[in-house]
């Protein structure tokens, strides 16, 4: 699950950085930082993308008969990404 | 018929779900169903294709949410369980689709389950199922029947109070349907209330305790498998006029 996240929160970054330089001229690496709205949407983004591949993969069952109810899984990873997105502005300054 | 589902008195059950009603748009497909488990006993819930028994299962696991009705577990009445919530109670449940994920291999199935439960018998129903051979291969390479074959050795090593599981015989050969039977009976030996269902009435009437008739979208409560086989309208209606109990068709 983590590096779920972790691949969709590089990729969906990577593609509204490259966006917002092409578009907006917003220099990199701050490019790179959406904005709160726009982090927001990611996160929400990846939850639900993480969900339905979780479902398509039957891992949803399997963790709910571990006593790991879809809103822990989907707490786990709004944490992942809040840690990811603190790392992202630590590292940009 | 018989008169809808009334518990017999004095009966402790360690799974109850009872009044369920559930609509999918305009059909209803549950109305006033009931599903009770018991401990140390094998519950089989027969009915022909579409008479709601996957959905009653569903419900009674927390996976689905009824419209109406309340599903007990050891004593925590709720009208809306989820399965993460009765897992932590005690049950498990072995969806007619797939528990375990193909993305995954078998020791890491087992690994989750130890790191939640404790290893305490992991080993003994890996040989118990005898998937040792099986260990390393990603589930998404195993048959059917080896699959059920790994999820019932979780269940074994998960020992739940309540077991439910949905239609474990189906694609099966007959020899693995008698040896995936006996694992249910043997889980229910143990303690557990096993709660199971499916079309291969024969070998399940071997192995059950208990009969739930699931026809027009509610339950019937049949009794023994010696008493369903009496039961005239269930055989009519369900079983048919060749079925016999030893394998035999009758003429």
């Amino acid at each position: 699950m983590v590096m779920r996240v972790l691949i969709l929160w590089l990729f969906l970054h990577g593609a509204s950085g490259w966006g917002s330089t092409a578009m907006l001229d917003t220099p990199f690496p701050q490019s790179l930082i959406p904005s709160p709205t726009g982090t927001i949407f990611l996160i929400a983004v990846i939850v639900v993308v993480v969900r339905l591949e979780m479902g398509r993969r039957s891992e949803i069952v399997f963790l709910a008969n571990l006593g790991h109810s879809s809103g822990k899984i989907a707490l786990l990873v709004v944490g992942a990404c809040i840690l990811l997105e603190i790392g992202l502005r630590a590292a940009v300054g | 018929m018989t008169a809808p589902s009334h518990d017999p008195p004095g009966s402790e059950y360690a799974l109850r779900a009872e009044g369920i009603g559930k609509s999918f748009g305009r059909v209803q497909a549950l109305k006033a169903a009931s599903l009770w488990g018991e401990a140390g006993k094998v519950t089989t819930l027969l009915g022909r294709n579409g008479a709601g028994k996957t959905t009653l299962m569903k419900i009674a696991a927390g996976v689905l949410r009824p419209d109406y009705g309340v599903v007990s577990l050891v004593g925590d009445a709720r009208e809306n369980h989820s399965l993460a919530r009765l897992a932590r109670l005690g049950l498990m449940y072995v969806p007619q689709e797939q528990l375990i994920s193909p993305a995954y291999r078998v020791r890491d199935h087992l690994r989750s389950l130890a790191t939640t439960f404790g290893s305490a018998g992991i080993e003994g129903a890996i040989s118990e199922m005898r998937i040792e051979s099986l260990l390393d291969q990603r589930v998404a390479s195993l048959s059917g029947g080896e699959r059920m074959r790994v999820s019932l050795a979780l269940a074994l090593a998960r020992a739940p109070k309540v077991l439910i599981v949905d239609e474990p015989l189906i694609r099966l050969s007959p020899h693995n349907q008698e040896d995936l039977a006996n694992s249910l009976r043997t889980l229910a030996d143990r303690g557990a209330a096993v709660i199971t269902s499916g079309h291969d009435a024969r070998v399940l009437l071997s192995i059950s305790d208990v009969i739930l008739w699931c026809v027009a979208g509610t339950t019937h409560h049949i009794g023994t498998p010696t008493e369903a086989l009496a039961h005239s309208q269930f055989r009519r209606e369900y079983l048919g006029s060749t079925f016999s109990a030893d394998g035999e068709p009758t003429t």
